[in-house]
């Protein structure tokens, strides 16, 4: 059944400029690249997965060593399972270690929590202009979605002990990562949002990403939970909180 | 020592175990994504998602087609990925309050008039026309439209995509094709018939 002449082969009138330029429509590459980063993000398969774990927990050290290896202030464990990332965050004694190599990246918080931006749009409206990300006098920051910095450089004096600018946000996250450990989801919001707005360059916007997914899941805001993933996802593909995010959207 | 675990990935660094098959399944998963991503692109955009929403609805259904790709039977990727196009595209439009898909648009509302010929030769503002006419169109006309027309597939490829009868195909291909002439007729006519 070969079908009809295609409308697009006609060479008078309008139809066929018309639907040449839909069959020519295209994703621009940086929307590919991404996609790719996230489908790359993705649990293995179940049953690899969890030889693969199976045989880290045998190791005893494994826990220990992946909280070392993620360089993020909020000291995430990343064990291939959404359960110790949410554990991770929500128990006290978890606390956050000393930002390390955080992530470079030049993407902007996302709106107020209170009024979440559309996860396509990548400017906050409300939000002053902020000026670039600022070079950092620590340890070369990982790219976006390379490694993370082995093991050791968390043994080393609080980086952004010197850094006011760093204090503050790992201060105002810290802030965020308590109410969410005492089930306050709004109260985290508000300091995210404080975060967006008193902070320059923010450097631990991955984790401040992260941490305002995990308040609408706290807060039961499905919608918002999701909206943050895939944000989390588009912007920080090769992070350690891609397990979770994925888990998130999952959620039923 | 040799740690037991594989040490962070880094360029030129030895690959262990895990990081032989972790490279294995996104150099898979990769190549999936390059392979159906400008068809995904298109299936959404021609499906009401605003070109903003695209990159993220587009990320969406690969994040579940690659979820479930072990279980997607072989050949039938196209399917798959293009029913969970609509799914997203659906849901997307929902969160917008759009208008739905089920072309309940009244046809006969008063429509932009169309550019002239060289007008036509700015790409996105023919798509935007395409994309405005097919609002109107019944989704279940317009997939079988976007198929045939826009993917190129034939008859049959859009029969076995959308697991129709090759007579259901053909009735909603023609009722399509003669909504989408009318309406372009409409536009033309607006213009005092100039091209």
């Amino acid at each position: 059944m070969n079908g009809p002449r295609r409308l697009s082969e006609r060479l008078d009138g309008p139809l066929g400029p018309l639907l040449r330029a839909a069959q020519t429509d295209a994703p621009p590459e940086s929307v590919i690249a991404a996609t790719v980063g996230a489908v790359s993000a993705l649990p293995v398969a179940a049953s690899l997965q969890m030889a693969l774990a199976a045989k880290a927990k045998a190791k005893g050290s494994v826990l220990l060593l992946k909280a070392l290896l993620t360089g993020f202030a909020g000291g995430v464990v990343v064990v291939g399972g959404a359960e110790a990332i949410h554990y991770a965050v929500t128990q006290p004694e978890h606390a956050p270690a000393k930002p390390v190599s955080p992530v470079q990246s030049h993407a902007k918080v996302t709106d107020r929590p209170a009024a979440p931006a559309d996860v396509a749009a990548s400017e906050a409206p409300n939000m002053p202009a902020q000026p670039p990300t600022r070079e950092l006098p620590l340890p070369a920051p990982a790219r976006h979605g390379a490694a993370p910095e082995p093991a050791g450089r968390g043994t080393e004096a609080p980086a952004h002990a010197a850094d006011p600018a760093m204090e503050l946000e790992v201060r105002l996250l810290d802030e965020a990562r308590g109410a969410l450990s005492a089930r306050r989801g709004r109260d985290a919001l508000d300091a995210l949002g404080r975060y967006a707005e008193q902070t320059q360059g923010r450097r631990l916007a991955p984790e401040a990403a992260y941490l305002e997914m995990e308040a609408y899941v706290l807060l039961g805001d499905r919608e918002a939970a999701a909206r943050s993933a895939r944000d989390l996802l588009a912007r920080y593909p090769g992070g350690p909180h891609v397990a979770r995010a994925r888990h998130v959207l999952s959620m039923p | 020592m040799r740690a037991e675990l594989a040490p962070p990935r880094s360029h030129g660094a030895p690959l262990g175990e895990r990081d032989a098959a972790r490279a294995s399944l996104n150099d898979e998963r990769s190549a999936f994504v390059r392979a159906h991503v400008e068809f995904v692109w298109r299936a959404l955009r021609r499906f009401g998602v605003p070109e903003a929403d695209a990159p993220d609805a587009t990320q969406q259904v690969f994040i579940v087609a690659t979820a479930e790709l072990g279980r997607i039977e072989k050949g039938r990727e196209r399917s798959f990925l293009f029913g969970t196009a609509l799914r997203v595209a659906a849901k997307v439009r929902r969160l917008r309050a759009r208008k739905p898909l089920d072309g309940t648009t009244d046809p006969d509302a008063q429509v932009a008039d169309l550019p002239s010929t060289e007008e036509l030769v700015d790409q996105r503002r023919a798509r935007a026309i395409v994309d405005e006419i097919l609002e109107r169109m019944a989704s279940d006309l317009r997939a079988v439209f976007v198929l045939y027309e826009l993917e190129q597939m034939t008859m049959a490829e859009v029969a076995d995509l959308l697991s129709l009868p090759p007579g259901t195909v053909a009735s909603r291909l023609r009722r399509a094709r003669e909504f989408f002439e009318r309406q372009v007729e409409r536009r033309t006519t607006n213009r005092g018939g100039t091209p």
